[in-house]
């Protein structure tokens, strides 16, 4: 081969092989936080749409690694929903919401709460398939939430019909 | 002519108040946002709650700053294949920017309000200002370290009531990355290469860290360019190579000759004629007489913090070529003009309850200077050029959250600034500048000699132009130094009842030479629903004189020590809407300006209004499992007049109202990323801006030369950039051509643009009237580490 050309080539073949291992891979890069207040906000709305939540007349949300956001809950704690809103590593008692910054995940949040059954939210998608309930992030400009079904099912939570028509279900 | 109906006239004022307060006790009973829809809150915009202090000094969200704001982050950043401000600006609305690889390397005139260089808006690091301190530009060029910025907050308008001088068309705050939002323990770098087009080249590191309550946020960049050749720009009589090496303009020594005492052949840059070009005659290692524009730029910042507590250093430094700013007849543009800033500064941040203490302070030296060679009226010079100058001060900002309503905030600042007063300036003609190694036989006792500039026609072996002295570039001769005292206090107070946000401001600054100003801010926001946003504005500013305009004359600017600030009333109204798929983002701003300086003079008035619009929109992607489409379309439009024209045929300025001059009227930007697949992503980046009259002082405008017949315009253009890249979560790979269709163009010239077109012969304009921008695709590939 003319050595001229054989630089160009091997450019080319390395250009291919990486698109084509690209479409292979699904990798969300793309996806980081919401800005907290309407992080807040959003998980305030998406709580009002779990039936054993709403009955209750304090809903305890445990937030881990994220204190702007547990402030901004606590603002939006109100007469029709009143939130009891901790902070730390793990509560003494479980909560019924239990929410992590992704940057401090790992498995253990996971497993802590797969036993005990509670609505788990983290701010990365990434981290939706390894057990978390709901993703709630920035998703190129507005909020992208996920809703892992078959985790939320085994977890025992119960949402109204209405709201799955406006989230992003996984269910597999 | 004075236009007879002033809008921000108190009883316009008090209507536009009386018309708020009856909207506010209609929507009295508009419900919390918390009571949305859900899918109204899915649609809401997510850069509309991004935290922000740039417009107010606190911490709001967009959606709630007193002001017309454009956020790039850092994803549009890496999307786009940015790799320094100008490009950034470029893609911005309202900015006519331009690119002169010259003293600056590019110009951005906000809102349209033409000035000699960036010097009218802001530019800040973390909220400290890094403008030059002599001549009040915002050095916009390659020298800030991309990886560290988190985003870039551009705010449209005066903000003077926080920031006191200059905040007067705008602000450009670059926020960097911090490992306070760290994990313990835990470390980040960002490292990346970058190869381009003309040998430019790249390395940018920046690396946060956390241990404890210790933490750590470093950055560096290094660029090196040799820059495009002549042939790679538009076409311009006074760019043309030969006439570096002219002996009629650079004699026998710079230029190609005989001597005449020896009857040897001298080359080009043989300076002192004895036929040989040796190593202390080369400039940026080669000859002068030839074209050649190398840049490198470089720089530093490190913060390091303990709890409240931040200690920080920046350090950055600009080498550029002289490009084609200058006529060819008149500046050799292989030489080295330099930048400098240098800032150190201590913060503390403590909370007491409801209240919040922010101090600050901070040292900072800024320096301008280099190599300068030039021909003017028949003689030829090789002078060394310099001011530097330094600052302290001290800053404290209190904000008090009296309820869930009302914050108040308030603060005070205090500023000592040694400057230098004209250039240390060497080898230049008798009288100007600065020089003590020829001040003793100067017909001033401080000045240049003259000794340095010798008539070209008769350079020969035994009388020659000398290199210049050496000057010490850190140092400000007292003799040459005048001093500052700056104070100011201001005080803002923040009522928000979800619907409503009104933000009121005054600040008083006062400074030892310009005397005292107040700048007021006036603004309510009313949330018409989830979707839809409204802000009413009005502020005023001033622009403090440059030490530059007052005492930094030279043979090809004036100066002026009884200059006034300008100053300015602006009054905007800023809609925000938030569709399914667009997000609109609309300001009509009017703003009239007083004190206007021009050519070293106050010269009347200038009144601006315009448009800018903002669209961003998303959409879903055909492609299964990659991000969505998402981009923008922003226009502007710009109308700016100007009291007093500048009259090219008998060197004054004189009344009259007419088109200001070098801003297009009409600019679209346009950008569009379509991921190919979760790891490739494209975009295009497109610019268009319209034909522009040019600006007074610039002879080639017929309505201000009398001896001129054809009124020349800058030409419309427009430029197509397109970026590759690929992303894996550790790396990435980036490939960016910019100018696809190799568009061709001059740009209106910079500073008085007074070197005409008649390329016959020259007039010792120094600037040019047109700069060529290039002409050519350049090309670059980036590759990024993320650990």
């Amino acid at each position: 081969m003319n050595k001229a050309m054989q630089t160009p080539l091997s450019l080319l073949l390395t250009a291919l092989c990486l698109l084509v291992s690209s479409v292979l891979v699904n990798h969300q890069a793309n996806a980081k936080p919401l800005p907290d207040e309407l992080a807040a906000l959003l998980l305030a709305k998406l709580l009002s749409y779990e039936l054993q939540l709403v009955e209750k007349p304090i809903i305890h949300i445990h937030v881990v690694g994220n204190s702007k956001l547990a402030d901004n809950l606590r603002a939006y704690s109100n007469n029709t929903m009143t939130f009891n809103i901790t902070e730390g590593k793990y509560p003494e008692q479980p909560p019924d919401v239990f929410f992590v910054n992704s940057e401090l995940a790992n498995d253990k949040d996971f497993a802590y709460s797969k036993q005990e059954h509670l609505l788990s939210v983290i701010d990365d998608p990434d981290w939706i398939k390894k057990g978390f309930v709901l993703a709630v992030y920035d998703d190129l400009g507005m909020p992208g939430v996920q809703l892992n079904l078959k985790q939320s099912n085994q977890n025992q939570l119960k949402w109204q019909p209405s709201v799955l028509d406006g989230l992003e279900v996984l269910d597999d | 002519m004075r236009l007879a109906l002033h809008p921000f006239s108190v009883q316009n004022l008090l209507l536009a108040g009386l018309a708020a307060a009856n909207m506010a006790a209609a929507h009295s009973q508009e419900k919390p946002l918390e009571q949305i829809s859900l899918s109204d809150l899915m649609a809401q915009r997510t850069e509309l709650y991004q935290s922000s202090d740039t417009a107010s000094g606190v911490q709001e969200t967009l959606k709630d700053a007193p002001a017309a704001m454009l956020v790039i982050d850092q994803k549009t950043i890496e999307l786009r294949g940015y790799q320094h401000l100008t490009e950034l600006l470029e893609d911005a609305p309202g900015f006519d920017t331009y690119i002169y690889n010259g003293t600056v390397y590019s110009q951005a005139y906000q809102r349209g309000y033409r000035t000699p260089w960036t010097q009218r808006t802001l530019l800040l690091i973390n909220g400290k200002v890094d403008n030059n301190l002599w001549n009040h530009t915002a050095l916009i060029s390659r020298q800030y370290p991309i990886n560290i910025i988190d985003r870039v907050e551009i705010l449209y308008g005066p903000a003077g009531v926080v920031y006191g001088p200059n905040a007067f068309l705008g602000v450009i705050n670059i926020i960097t990355k911090t490992a306070k939002s760290l994990s313990q323990d835990e470390i980040k770098l960002d490292a990346s290469i970058s190869l381009a087009s003309f040998k430019s080249q790249a390395v940018d590191m920046a690396l946060l860290g956390k241990y404890g309550d210790f933490y750590i946020n470093a950055a560096f960049r290094d660029f090196s360019s040799d820059e495009a050749d002549l042939d790679d720009y538009a076409e311009w009589g006074y760019t043309q190579e030969n006439l570096l090496s002219d002996p009629r303009y650079w004699g026998n020594g710079i230029g190609t000759g005989v001597d005449p005492a020896t009857g040897n052949t001298s080359p080009n840059g043989d300076i002192n004629v004895d036929g040989v070009v040796s190593d202390d005659e080369l400039r940026n290692g080669r000859a002068l007489g030839r074209y050649y524009d190398p840049s490198d730029n470089h720089s530093f910042f490190a913060e390091v913090g303990w709890q409240d507590w931040q200690l920080g250093f920046l350090d950055w430094q600009t080498s550029e070529g002289y490009g084609l700013y200058y006529s060819f007849a008149d500046g050799q543009p292989n030489a080295a003009w330099q930048h400098n800033s240098k800032q150190w500064y201590l913060e503390n941040s403590s909370q007491w309850q409801k209240l919040k203490v922010d101090s600050l302070l901070l040292q900072r030296e800024s320096q301008v200077g280099g190599d300068w060679v030039e021909a003017f009226g028949g003689a030829v010079n090789i002078s060394v050029w310099n001011s530097f100058n330094k600052a302290w001060r001290f800053e404290q900002d209190y904000q008090y959250q009296y309820s869930e309503q009302l914050n108040i905030n308030w603060g005070l600042k205090y500023e000592r600034k040694t400057l230098t007063r004209t250039y240390a300036l060497c080898n230049y003609f008798n009288g100007f500048g600065f020089c003590p190694s020829q001040g003793a036989t100067s017909s001033t006792g401080f000045s240049s000699d003259g000794s340095g500039v010798k008539l070209a026609a008769q350079i020969n072996s035994l009388d020659f132009t000398p290199l210049p002295p050496t000057i010490n570039e850190q140092f400000i001769d007292p003799e040459n130094q005048g001093q500052t005292t700056d104070k100011g206090a201001y005080s803002q107070l923040i009522w928000d009842n979800q619907t409503w946000r009104f933000s009121t401001g005054l600040r008083f600054d006062d400074n030892s030479i310009y005397g005292s100003q107040w700048s007021p801010r006036a603004a309510a926001i009313y949330r018409w629903n989830p979707k839809t946003t409204v802000k009413l504005v009005y502020g005023q500013a001033f622009q403090e004189p440059s030490p530059k305009d007052l005492y930094g004359q030279f043979n090809g600017r004036e100066a002026n020590a009884n200059l006034k600030p300008e100053k300015l009333d602006n009054i905007e109204l800023i809609l925000l809407h938030q569709g399914r798929y667009w997000f609109h983002d609309i300001s009509l701003y009017n703003t009239y300006y007083s004190d206007v300086i021009a050519g070293s003079q106050n010269v009347g008035q200038r009144h601006i209004h315009g448009v800018e619009y903002k669209g961003k929109f998303r959409f879903s992607n055909f492609v299964n499992q990659a991000d969505k489409i998402t981009g923008h379309l922003f226009y502007s439009w710009t109308q700016a007049r100007a009291q007093q024209q500048y009259d090219n045929s008998q060197g004054i300025w004189i009344d009259d109202w007419d088109e200001q001059g070098d801003i297009a009227p009409h600019k679209l930007n346009m950008a569009l990323n379509v991921p190919l697949s979760p790891t490739w992503h494209w975009n295009l980046m497109a610019r268009w801006s319209s034909a522009k009259n040019l600006f007074s002082e610039n002879p080639l405008r017929a309505s201000s030369n009398q001896n001129r017949d054809t009124n020349t315009k800058a030409s419309a253009f427009w430029t197509l950039d397109s970026h590759w890249l690929y992303q894996q979560p550790h790396w990435q790979l980036g490939f960016k051509v910019d100018n696809i269709f190799a568009q061709d163009y001059l740009a209106p010239g910079p500073e008085g643009a007074s070197s005409g077109d008649d390329f016959s012969q020259d007039y010792d304009g120094f600037q040019n009237s047109l700069v060529p921008q290039l002409n050519q695709r350049t090309y670059r590939i980036t590759w990024e580490v993320k650990l």
